[in-house]
């Protein structure tokens, strides 16, 4: 088991990052336009919640190179949830090694379920 | 209605572009999702992403369009995977390119029918490919 991460999904925050991907959709940043596209509320994006999976899989092993990550994006992490990332190693060949995680949404849902390699050895780039 | 087949897009060579990593955007992406921006001037990996779909030279929808699909009509990511030959970089300019691999038909049982949409980008320096990223979108196309 690694050290879940964990994280509360901020407006300001999911702001900042559609300035960042260059993304006006209004389903991240309008709650009425989520709501008339169906969701229960505007949504985060999905690199972000993505990327709580890579900061607790970089934590866990300081100083190793991320290789691969692969993702599969299940179910929506609403704006103001508290979301948990919980991931264990699933394998060791080496210096390489590969982490399983998910990212559970504030409803306890899988959202993203993934794996990602990682090098122990630290390589200058 | 959607024709029965999807538009013959498969191997469209992206645009492409160029994306420089700002010391700014670093940072406050790093804030946003609770990482500590790295001292030795690391992007956090989850640039591959952003730097890719904002430099491949189209906007989503406009990479929809070529799908024949509307933006506004709900197109969801499925998936995302990516290969790192080396980190990426605050400061460097990346070159960005990709093409679509796949646009297929088939029946959803959510949506009736569905087009899957797998499209390639990488990113890459002047010593070569240092990212190649694959993303994976399902296009609802109700009663096609």
């Amino acid at each position: 088991m690694i050290e879940p991460f964990g994280w509360t999904v901020e407006p300001s925050a999911v702001s900042r990052v559609a300035e960042i991907l260059r993304d006006p959709n209004p389903i991240h940043l309008d709650g009425d336009a989520a709501r008339a596209a169906g969701l229960a509320g505007p949504i985060n994006q999905g690199p972000a919640n993505l990327a709580y999976a890579v900061n607790m899989v970089q934590a866990a092993f300081p100083g190793a190179r991320l290789l691969t990550i692969e993702s599969r994006y299940l179910a929506n992490v609403l704006v103001g949830d508290r979301v948990t990332v919980e991931g264990s190693v699933v394998s060791q060949d080496g210096q390489v090694v590969t982490c399983a995680f998910r990212v559970i949404n504030g409803a306890g849902q899988d959202a993203v379920t993934g794996t990602a390699t990682l090098l122990l050895e630290n390589e200058s780039s | 209605m959607a024709s029965a087949a999807p538009p013959d897009v498969a191997g469209r060579v992206l645009p492409g572009g160029t994306y420089r990593i700002t010391p700014e955007e670093n940072r406050d992406f790093c804030v946003s999702v609770g990482a500590e921006p790295d001292p030795t001037g690391l992007a956090h990996p989850l640039f591959f992403y952003i730097a890719s779909q904002c430099g491949m030279g189209l906007s989503v929808a406009g990479l929809l369009a070529l799908c024949e699909f509307d933006v506004a009509d709900g197109p969801m990511m499925t998936g995302s995977d990516a290969r790192f030959t080396r980190p990426l970089r605050v400061g460097k300019e990346y070159r960005v390119d990709g093409e679509i691999v796949s646009l297929l038909r088939k029946p959803s049982r959510t949506f009736g029918m569905a087009d899957q949409l797998r499209f390639r980008l990488t990113l890459s320096d002047s010593d070569g490919e240092a990212v190649e990223g694959t993303s994976s979108w399902i296009l609802p196309r109700g009663g096609a």
